[in-house]
């Protein structure tokens, strides 16, 4: 029942589909979780609200049977998916949940989440100090007093490129991405707010505005964006259309689509450059795929955190879920997160790793991380959506 | 105690006894599509800000969604795809479910039963095999750059691709809806037809195609709404021009946030759906079709 | 016939032949009227392993009501279709009018059909169904509305003219298909036991009035069945169909008093059996044994003078008597129950060995009644005989 709470294994699927009780099937489907959530909170039990990447079955396993717990998982994609989620079924459902960069803090300013004990987490030690207090801000309250998250993984949203098709003089610039020259050529992700970000930062560079007054008054963010900018991000996003072979969906689609030397570059969170370098490094016949991390206009970058809900109120709960935090944490735990989900980690693994996975995991250049822009939620998502649609149907 | 049960379900008049049979009925629909149904109705005539909803009542959102062009261009495009996909599937389902009919001897049901595996997985999952087939390096571009030809580039995320997936997607609905159909019809009438002055064709046109009307809109419509609906492959096939009015509609719960325009959005894809549905059963004349009410028999 | 018909444009002579050049003109000029308007050469049909039908020949006269009798399985309905060309024959042909139909599509072969279960358009209603052979014949307007008024006229069918088949009684269904088979004006109707499906009253209603369509229209009928009494009461000739194949094609009577085979004997009319060894006594008169009773032969089967053979005696020409005097051509039983059917009563006479016989036939004056001993007999002139085939 470890990961199963809202989906059920696809073998009772099938089979329930397979007796023709299809009705009964959906009929489950279309039940609220807190129904079924709630109906097997006999023991104490851990709900969390993850990546689905990052489930390690075994090391779970390990965990219910040393704390008589259970531990139950949903997943989700983007952030304001997972914020929809929380908002909707209320902190009650859930006891731990994932963010990135700045959503932390709107987490903890609506309420949603508590402030934790870091005490209680001795394997925070082995951190990179650039994920941790105060070199790192977002995981503690905006008066700088209470801890509310532990730092997890982190990535930048590079541009991954063939090698033999662009130069790396040239990928020193986002206007790679919206190149004439690569029509054909190019990806881009699904998710509007990192495609609109991205595309303002670029925008910004050519308007000259990330230096000036910004709307909020404060350093430059491409989630805050003027309407002029924004109409200037419309206009790049329907020009670099034209060039794209497709927007990929999932990771497998970009692999594909880079391996066969379809697409020359696209942004992404760097697991396709590591999956293909380790083909090429494997002897296989694959071009040779690089990874930019930040652009000379500047670049995306994001930190994943454990945070606990503000419905954790009971002592021995919030006891289990600092245990869990601490125990995902040990680099033994998070070397197989690496391997399994192909993220750089925010705790120190370099011991446990080749030379080669310091490399691809770019685990010496942490540090690069502090001129990358933290994701963060749109300042106007109905202003947002507009421009994604706008773009979409041009 | 069952024979008191039963006395007192005597005594019950006839709308009482309709009130008690219908009852679950009534409860389930309620639980499952009119509350859902009534929340969305709701929910489209407030506004979100921020990934707050501000329970303001006002039209907005339908004047966005009715007058912005890119949700009408969104609406257009999968009016034409729904079309383009159900004509295509009624066409190739015909023959396919004929011939199965008539030639798949005591095979038919087995035949009719393997249309169906591919539902044994979910549509991801079979969204991603059509992409092994149609991708650029599926099975189809592979073998032909392998006999050193280009690869077909129609169907490598563009609309096409849309087309053929909702195609393979929904083909086994309407083959099923026809076959049942002919399953039930008297093909002896065709002799009937022959022996009175009609050639094959003729007697298709005159007898077979009026008497599976009714199985043919069916299955008709049974591709036509869903493809209305579809937002999962365009999303994975259709490429980067490729947004369907289901897939914006989509994003507007799972990624933006703007669950009003969202269900405003489904409102509207509703009554669309709705009325194809009131027009295709404008186009049935039961009596036409070879169903007459048995009971005014005399 | 005659002034009815001409005035609906029926044409019960074929083209009066003034343009005719070819040499067969002649003779068949001569015997036009006699001559044979549906001819089966030779016909057989297999269905993969299985032969349905072989060597059919069969002959039939304008003006003539045929009907195909058999048990089903027999194949009498695959030679109607066979005729309609729903099938195509394996060997031989089919000749309509003088013209080798045999290649042609049921569509230009100018029959039309009635099916057992109607196989009415359930789509279109009387008229439409009515209509639809005239528009398969690209008929003009009025002479279609003439047609089918005329149709409807006959079979009373204008007060449902606009209702659909479903909305029909079983009779007035039959009509309907009766008269989509009339409407057309067909060379030859071919009827597959069109009366099958309605019950016993109606069906005596019916066939009178189709027999009396036939007599109008002038054109042959062949008419499938396996019902003995259909084909009695409606046919000129019956054509007995058994395994395959054509057992006797003849007058209704002969098939009905002359059997011509032991199947016929079997399966038309209703006979009592008797089975035993062949004798010849001292005198030359030869009996079968049957339970220690002589069974005289008669006239019947005069080369038979060995094996053993089989005698059937029709129930109706079974005489029963009271009395219990045994003699040579009475046997002696006792009468164990009366079935009365009406205009007959059927009389089971149960004999000392356990044997039953039916007899329908009583003395005149007589009154039995169930227990009383009685005396059965016939007349030795009115009974079929057969030679049992030997075993192989």
């Amino acid at each position: 029942m470890s990961n199963t709470t809202t989906r059920p294994p696809i073998s009772r699927r099938a089979l329930l589909k397979g007796t023709g009780a299809v009705a009964l099937a959906s009929a489950a489907t279309i039940l609220p979780t807190p129904f079924l959530s709630r109906a097997e909170a006999a023991t104490l039990q851990i709900r969390a609200l993850m990546w689905e990447p990052y489930v390690l079955p075994e090391m779970i396993a390990a965990f219910e049977a040393e704390h008589g717990a259970k531990f139950s998982t949903t997943f989700f994609d983007g952030n304001s998916e997972a914020y929809n989620k929380l908002k909707l079924g209320g902190t009650r459902d859930f006891d731990l949940v994932q963010a990135d960069g700045f959503w932390s803090r709107l987490y903890f300013r609506e309420g949603l989440i508590r402030d934790i004990d870091l005490a209680k987490i001795p394997s925070l030690a082995n951190a990179f100090p650039t994920f941790t207090y105060p070199d790192y801000e977002l995981l503690t309250s905006e008066d700088g007093k209470s801890p509310i998250g532990v730092p997890f993984c982190w990535g930048g949203y590079g541009i991954t490129y063939n090698a033999e098709q662009v130069t790396a003089d040239e990928v020193g610039s986002l206007e790679v991405l919206f190149s004439e020259k690569n029509a054909g050529h190019l990806s881009a992700s699904a998710r509007f707010e990192e495609n609109i970000a991205l595309a303002a930062i670029l925008v910004t560079a050519r308007m000259g505005t990330q230096g000036s007054a910004r709307p909020d008054g404060k350093p430059f963010n491409p989630y805050v964006l003027t309407d002029e900018e924004l109409a200037g991000v419309e206009a790049l996003l329907i020009a670099q259309k034209r060039l794209l072979t497709t927007r990929y969906q999932d990771l497998g689609t970009l692999n594909n689509l880079m391996r066969s030397g379809i697409v020359w570059a696209a942004p992404e969170f760097s697991q396709v450059y590591r999956q293909l370098q380790g083909m090429r490094r494997a002897g296989e016949t694959v071009p040779d795929i690089q990874h930019k991390l930040q652009a000379k206009e500047g670049g995306l970058g994001w930190i994943d955190s454990w945070m606990v809900t503000s419905g954790v109120e009971d002592s021995e709960k919030l006891e289990v879920c600092h245990k869990f935090m601490d125990t995902i944490l040990k680099p033994e735990h998070m070397k197989q997160i690496a391997d399994k989900a192909g993220t750089s980690t925010c705790i120190d693994i370099r011991s446990l790793s080749s030379d080669e996975e310091r490399e691809l995991f770019l685990m010496d250049r942490t540090t690069e991380l502090k001129g990358l822009h933290m994701f963060d939620q749109p300042s106007s998502p109905e202003k947002w959506e507009r421009v994604w649609s706008n773009m979409e149907s041009a | 105690m069952n024979r008191g049960l039963f006395q007192r379900w005597l005594r019950l008049n006839e709308s009482q006894r309709f009130v008690i049979l219908t009852s679950p009925v009534i409860l389930f629909l309620t639980l499952f599509f009119v509350i859902p149904l009534a929340s969305i109705l709701l929910v489209s005539f407030w506004r979100t800000e921020s990934y707050q909803l501000i329970t303001d009542w006002n039209l907005q959102n339908y004047i966005d969604v009715l007058s912005e062009p890119s949700y009408r261009t969104f609406m257009i495009r999968s009016v034409l795809t729904a079309l383009i996909v159900s004509i295509t599937c009624v066409a190739i389902a015909w023959p396919v479910a004929y011939f199965v009919i008539r030639y798949g001897g005591r095979y038919k049901l087995l035949i009719t039963l393997g249309l169906a595996v591919p539902f044994l997985t979910g549509i991801v999952l079979r969204v991603i095999a059509l992409q092994g087939v149609l991708g650029p390096i599926g099975l189809v571009n592979l073998g032909l750059m392998k006999l050193g030809l280009p690869p077909i580039d129609a169907l490598m995320y563009t609309k096409t691709a849309t087309v053929v997936g909702l195609i393979y997607l929904y083909l086994p609905f309407v083959t099923t809806a026809i076959y049942l159909s002919l399953l039930n019809f008297n093909f002896r009438l065709l002799d009937a037809a022959k022996v009175f002055g009609a050639g094959n064709m003729r007697a298709f046109w005159e007898i077979t195609w009026p008497l599976n009307w009714v199985g043919t809109v069916i299955g008709f419509a049974l591709t036509f709404v869903p493809s209305l609906a579809e937002s999962i492959t365009p999303r994975f096939l259709g490429g980067a021009d490729g947004t369907l009015y289901a897939m914006a509609m989509g994003s507007q719960f799972s990624a933006t946030g703007t669950w009003s325009l969202g269900a405003a959005m489904g409102v509207v894809l509703f009554f669309v759906a709705g009325l194809t549905l009131l027009t295709i059963s404008r186009l049935v004349n039961l009596k036409r079709a070879g169903f007459t009410g048995a009971g005014s028999r005399d | 016939m005659g002034t009815g018909l001409v005035q609906y444009g029926i044409r019960l002579i074929p083209d009066p032949l003034p343009g005719c050049t070819d040499t067969r003109c002649g003779p068949l000029l001569l015997s036009w009227a006699r001559r044979m308007y549906l001819e089966l050469k030779d016909l057989g049909k297999r269905f993969g392993t299985f032969t349905a039908l072989s060597g059919v020949n069969l002959s039939i006269a304008k003006n003539e009501f045929v009907s195909l009798l058999g048990p089903s399985g027999s194949g009498k309905s695959t030679l109607l279709r066979l005729i309609a060309g729903l099938e195509q024959p394996t060997t031989g042909s089919v000749w309509i009018d003088g013209q080798d139909v045999t290649a042609l599509p049921p569509y230009q072969r100018g029959i039309a059909m009635v099916f057992q279960d109607f196989l009415l358009f359930p789509h279109m209603t009387v008229r439409e169904n009515l209509l639809f052979p005239l528009r398969m014949l690209k008929l003009g307007r009025a002479e279609s509305e003439e047609r089918i008024d005329w149709c409807c006229r006959i079979l009373s069918l204008t007060a449902l003219k606009d209702r659909f088949p479903n909305q029909l009684s079983g009779g007035q269904q039959q009509r309907v298909a009766l008269g989509r088979g009339l409407v057309c004006r067909p060379k030859v109707l071919l009827l597959d036991e069109p009366l099958a499906n309605l019950d016993r009253e109606l069906r005596r209603e019916m066939e009178v009035e189709i027999r009396s369509y036939q007599i109008q229209l002038g054109i042959p009928f062949v008419y499938v069945t396996h019902n003995q009494e259909e084909a009695l009461s409606m046919s000129d000739k019956i054509a007995v169909v058994n395994k395959g194949g054509i057992e006797d094609f003849a007058e209704r009577t002969e098939v009905y008093h002359n059997p011509r085979t032991k199947f016929i004997a079997q399966f038309v009319g209703r006979s009592n059996v008797f089975s035993g060894p062949v004798t010849v006594a001292p005198d030359g008169e030869r009996s079968i044994l049957w339970h220690g009773h002589r069974i005289g032969l008669g006239e019947a089967l005069r080369q038979v003078n060995g094996g053993s053979a089989s005698v059937y005696v029709k129930i109706e020409n079974t005489l029963i008597q009271p009395g219990d005097a045994a003699s040579e051509g009475r046997i002696p039983g006792r009468l164990r129950d009366v079935i009365f059917r009406g205009q007959y009563a059927e009389y089971i006479v149960e004999l000392g060995s356990g044997e039953e016989i039916v007899a329908s036939a009583i003395e005149p004056g007589a009154t039995i009644r169930p227990g009383d001993a009685v005396l059965i007999s016939w007349d030795k002139t009115q009974i079929d005989a057969f030679a049992d085939e030997v075993a192989a």
